[in-house]
């Protein structure tokens, strides 16, 4: 077993940033190389990681745990446990395919796959790291090369998206910096380790505010979720997205929509159920509630785009409204079927904005229907039966067809929602029907009737996007009818944590 | 072993969706070969499992976990596959196996290629067809459920993809089929929550305490809107496009969903109190159906309406009881549309064999006591006759309902022989016309003598048709799973029976006979072919029952015209442009308007007031500060002066 592994993991990508920044702007295929092989052995790593991993085990694994800060018990703590161990993987291999998907850009190659790798670094850590100061930092980490990366090589509106972005994630950083600092001064002796601030150490803990005593519980939960719904995104925190998947470059859109928005449901349940069990039970419903408007809203919103971006971004929107109605009801069954949702999101979300990209780079618009209502697309089948046939499946994916990815995930969010909420799963059901309506109007525009203008140039998917797009479609296929692995690696993990949370795993 | 032509067959069909998609777009006639012999192949396996069961060898039968929450919820595939079931898995993966022959002659011969997209619909469907009619729980069912919507929606889809009409059927079609799922899965849930179970075999059991029965009642529900049932059988013209893209399967797959869960979990739908209103909503369609199909010119509408017909038998005999029923008209439905889509699909006039095929598929379909569409007639009417569960008065109706519905149908089904082949070989100068008229009146003596040999024949008796002794090949395959039993259907011990065959014989000549002669009498005078001919085409003209006749005929003008008005006004919710219309003010104009109220609240409010709001009370601020950083020393040295003030006035002038 390779020593400090995960370290390795975290920051080879960082390496790898800074060897390509080392490499003279001239030399394209260098830059290019080297983020590949960088890319690619971090993804090997993270496959080795997952082998030697203890899916028996519920407790934190491969650790790492060197102080950092001394004075302030600041501590350089990465570990994987059932929580996270499945998002190392794919946050790799999503980076590996989109480097290989952004292998012809043009110019600028040099800062590009520099502030690709740099996220990757960020993401990774976000998801490994143990101490909640390092986890604080990788997070805000994110947030710089992703708005340069908006701001330089975005679409029209870039300089919009980029602040609008920022703005969004400050203001979340803000109020999880609070919440942070709120804990690290309650608890004694002073500390940021997660796995020393779980288990409920803040239960009794009040505070005064204008005579009132307050649970500091409730308010630091709630101050926390509300900085973590921001990157959910939980409506109405959730304006930033669409507008920021409009404009970002491909890569980067599959990126922040598979990945990056999952590093904060992991957070609510690595920090908020880990730290603050009482307030998590005591504010279950609202966020179940929270989930189900997600699934509505996103979808009502998405039947209103024209823009295929837009539209598959308030997708996104819905889709993580099950998560969020998952982890609002504290069985074994919704908490797997979250956690399944937030892996298999990736997949067939990731699947769905590589090809969205793919779409507009070949006709230089994203418009289904033109503003006087006219198709914007239409019979791509007959002039990209290639790119069809993989739209098919993510769309398919997305609607939860059994066999393939948002099935098994779905399903178990609502067999274990049901007999809680019977009223709340019922709306949540009709989310179902919407997304048939959005993603079936949409791929009737783009994909059948008469050949429009936006498909004229349009041409087949070529052999290198075949390379990024078949594996995503492998593992929707085997996400939808073999979870059991996901599941195995998920289990000991959420059992440990429902328990903690005072709920039997049924 | 018990396994092994299950996976066999689900493999084939596999290996054949990775076929067409291996292949260039245009399959090539290599493709087709082996798609040929994939389908041979569960062909085989499909007879294997049936000489397994009817040779009492062995059953075939699997469950195993999919996946599972260790002590928690388990995700089982379950499939059992009993007499019937396999009966109907021998049909799909014949008629499997000559679509994929016609597909393959149809390359050598060097006819327009098949998309790959429509290819690879073929098998999916196949495999969600089997996957329904062998589950053995919900999970299972609900695999085939939607790979068949799947399947349907690339079929119609990639057949012409880039006419506007096949996708606009695509897309209703496919929306059509989520909202009944929405109210399927619901039940599903709620039979999970309710009863602890998934599996078909330990609800049934739990028959004694299902409490409450809206989970059951949802199920009903979804499974009779999903399958052309009112307000849902507009989708009768989507299915009338997909049988276009040469694909008839797809009726056998709608008809095995309609049909298999009331087989499967009758006990507990039967168990529950007032189930068997929603009969109501079958006889209006089976009724609706029948007079729709009269007018209708389009033989793929009628077939989509003949489905649309039998899939309302099946809930029909379900809902009063008569499960028997329900399993044989399933089975024989499926297969008598299947065989009138298929031939009506390949149909050509110049083709012998296809015009012998669409007249057996009429005489199958009108109820031939000889068929198993007769047979399960029958057990249809049989099952009325003894329903002690519904009122009296709302059970006659009901069955006159559904006799009229018959009758008309027939009627129709014979309208469409007349004009895709009668009256054209007969401007052709063809001389089958002979022969088939008094295969018609045969027929349509027949479906008489079906009728009164049930109304006799059915009339008492007492126990099960499961215990019933040396049953005959045929009515083994209509006897249901042991334990499937209810007292309502106490009556079927005449099946078979000497008092039964006496009685239909009986009836069978009372109208036989007159009806051969009184044919032989009318056209006693008739000489020549020509006026043979004439003289048919004034019956017809008289009945008026086909558009373009006589539409001044007493049959016409009193009954089937009214009947046709009245259920046309009613019928209206079955047109699809007028269903076009409900759907927009009830649905889409609502939801047009929420859409629009949550764009507002996403830009209007989210975005403008407090986002960007936010960001103009930030600037405001920092505009502020500037004004008051001005850099100027006598502004700041005035600011201290007055802050200075401030400190006194608090401290030493009130006190601190």
């Amino acid at each position: 077993m390779i020593p400090h592994i995960l370290s390795a993991i975290v920051f080879l990508p960082l390496l790898g940033a800074l060897f390509v920044l080392l490499v003279p702007s001239e030399d394209q295929k260098l830059h290019r190389y080297i983020a590949l092989m960088i890319s690619f052995v971090t993804f090997v790593l993270s496959c080795l990681l997952v082998a030697n991993f203890n899916h028996s085990e519920p407790g934190i694994q491969f650790v790492e745990n060197v102080e950092w800060i001394t004075s302030l018990k600041i501590s350089y703590f990465l570990g994987v446990d059932g929580l996270n161990i499945a998002f190392i993987p794919l946050t790799s291999l999503l980076f590996l395919l989109c480097i290989i998907s952004s292998w012809d850009r043009g110019t600028g190659l040099k800062g590009y796959f520099s502030l690709f790798l740099m996220l990757e670094t960020t993401v990774l850590g976000t998801f490994a790291a143990q101490d909640m100061f390092l986890f604080f930092a990788f997070w805000e980490a994110a947030l710089l090369p992703i708005y340069f990366m908006i701001g330089v090589w975005g679409n029209e509106k870039r300089e919009y998206a980029a602040t609008k972005f920022f703005l969004y994630q400050l203001a979340g950083s803000a109020l999880l910096l609070l919440g942070m600092l709120a804990i690290y001064y309650i608890v004694e002796p002073h500390g940021f380790s997660l796995v020393d601030l779980a288990g409920g150490k803040f239960t009794s803990a009040r505070i005064d505010i204008g005579g009132r005593s307050l649970g500091v519980e409730h308010l630091v939960f709630i101050l926390m979720l509300l900085g973590f719904a921001v990157r959910l995104p939980v409506v109405p925190l959730h304006s930033w997205f669409p507008h920021v998947q409009a404009e970002a470059p491909p890569a980067l859109a599959v990126v922040l929509a598979a990945v990056f928005i999952k590093t904060a449901a992991y957070a609510i349940v690595r920090v908020n159920y880990a730290l603050f069990p009482e307030a998590a039970s005591w504010f279950a419903y609202v966020m179940a509630v929270a989930g189900v408007v997600n699934i509505i809203y996103g979808g009502i919103c998405a039947l209103g785009q024209r823009d295929i971006r837009r539209l598959v971004a308030y997708g996104c929107v819905s889709h993580m409204g099950f998560v969020l109605l998952g982890l609002g009801i504290f069985s074994a069954t919704a908490f797997h079927g979250a956690f399944l949702q937030m892996v298999s999101h990736g997949i067939y979300t990731g699947l769905l904005f590589f090809l969205v990209g793919i779409l507009g780079a070949r006709s230089g618009q994203f418009d289904i229907t033109t503003p006087a209502g006219e198709n914007g697309f239409g019979g791509l089948v007959s002039k990209a039966p290639l790119l069809t046939g993989f739209f098919t499946v993510a769309v398919f994916s997305t609607l939860g067809v059994p066999g393939l990815g948002a099935f098994p995930s779905e399903s178990l969010v609502f067999l274990g929602a049901f007999p809680f909420h019977r009223f709340l799963t019922v709306i949540g059901l009709a989310g179902v029907f919407l997304t048939a309506g959005y993603l079936m109007w949409m791929y009737r525009k783009v994909f059948l009737g008469t050949v429009g203008e936006g498909s004229a140039h349009v041409t087949d998917v070529t052999a290198r996007e075949q390379v990024f797009l078949i594996p995503l479609v492998i593992l929707s296929v085997f996400a939808g009818t073999y979870p059991t692995p996901l599941i195995n690696l998920a289990q000991p993990t959420i059992n440990h944590v429902l328990n903690s949370l005072g709920k039997e795993a049924k | 072993m018990e396994r092994l032509p299950l996976f066999i067959s689900i493999g084939a069909f596999l290996a054949w969706v990775f076929v067409a998609l291996g292949f260039d777009k245009k399959l090539s006639s290599a493709a087709r070969g082996i798609g040929l012999g994939l389908s041979l192949v569960q062909l085989g396996s499909a007879v294997w499992a049936t000489y397994r069961i009817f040779s009492e060898t062995g059953g075939v039968h699997w469950s195993g976990v999919w996946f599972s929450l260790g002590s928690g919820t388990v995700f089982e595939l379950n499939f059992n596959v009993d007499p019937i079931t396999v009966v109907m898995w021998m049909g799909l993966s014949l008629f499997a196996s000559i679509e994929a022959y016609f597909a393959f002659l149809s390359q050598i011969k060097g006819a327009p290629s098949q998309l790959r997209g429509e290819s690879v619909a073929l098998p999916i469907l196949g495999t969600g067809a089997l996957c329904a009619l062998s589950s053995g729980n919900f999970i299972s069912y609900y695999f085939g459920w939607a790979l068949i919507a799947v399947a349907a929606f690339m079929a119609v889809s990639f057949s012409e993809p880039n006419r506007e009409d096949r996708s606009s059927a695509s897309f209703r079609y496919f929306i059509l089929s989520v909202i009944p799922e929405v109210l399927f899965v619901a039940g599903m849930l709620g039979c999970y929550a309710s009863y602890g179970t998934m599996s078909f075999g330990e609800l049934n059991s739990k028959v004694a305490t299902l409490n409450p029965a809206w989970a059951i009642y949802l199920l009903v529900a979804g499974t009779m809107l999903r399958n052309l049932q009112i307000p849902f059988m507009q989708n009768v013209r989507y299915l009338a496009s997909a049988k276009e893209a040469s694909n008839p399967i797809f009726f056998m797959g709608h008809a095995i969903v309609s049909s298999i869960l009331f087989a499967k979990i009758y006990p507990a739908i039967a168990a529950t109190d007032g189930i068997q209103y929603f009969i109501a909503v079958p006889a209006i369609t089976a009724i609706a159906a029948a007079v729709l199909a009269l007018p209708e010119q389009d033989p793929s509408m009628i077939v989509g309406l003949l489905v649309s017909y039998v899939c309302a038998s099946v809930f029909m005999s379900g809902l009063s009881g008569a499960f028997q029923a329900a399993h044989a008209l399933a089975l024989n439905g499926a297969l008598g549309a299947f065989l009138l889509a298929a031939t009506i699909t390949n149909f050509s006039e110049e083709k012998r064999g296809t015009r012998w095929f669409l007249g057996a598929a009429t005489l199958v379909m009108t109820g031939l006591p000889i068929t198993g569409w007769g047979w399960a007639r029958y057990l249809e009417y049989v099952g009325f006759v003894h329903n002690d569960s519904l009122q009296s008065w709302f059970r006659w109706i009901v069955f006159g309902t559904k006799i009229l519905a018959d009758i008309l149908m027939a009627i129709a089904l014979w309208g469409l022989v007349r004009e895709r082949w009668l009256d054209r070989q007969g401007r052709d100068g063809g001389l089958r016309f002979e022969v088939l008229s008094p295969l018609a009146i045969l027929c349509l003596s027949c479906l008489a003598i079906s009728t009164g040999g049930r109304l006799l024949g059915g009339m008492v008796g007492s126990t099960d048709l499961s215990a019933m002794p040396n049953l005959s090949w045929f009515e083994r395959l209509i006897v249901p799973p042991a334990g499937m039993t209810r007292s309502v259907t106490s009556s079927y011990d005449l099946i078979g029976s000497d008092t039964d065959i006496t009685a239909r014989v009986l009836v069978g000549a009372a109208f036989l006979i007159p009806a051969l002669l009184s044919g032989l009498w009318f056209f006693r005078d008739k000489k020549s072919l020509e006026e043979f001919r004439e003289g048919c085409r004034n019956i017809v003209a008289k009945l008026g029952v086909a558009p373009g006749t006589n539409q001044n005929s007493i049959l016409w003008v009193w009954i089937l015209k009214p009947l046709h008005n009245w259920v046309g006004r009613g019928a209206a919710f079955f047109d699809s442009r007028v269903v076009d219309v409900i759907v927009a003010d009830i649905w889409a104009r609502p939801a047009r308007f929420i859409r629009n109220v949550f764009m507002f609240i996403e830009r209007a409010i989210i975005d403008k007031r407090l986002v960007d709001g936010l960001a103009e009370s930030i600037s405001v601020i920092g505009r502020s500060l500037r004004l008051v950083q001005n850099g100027q020393v006598q502004f700041y040295f005035a600011v201290g002066l007055i802050l200075m003030g401030a400190v006194v006035i608090k401290f030493v002038v009130v006190g601190g």
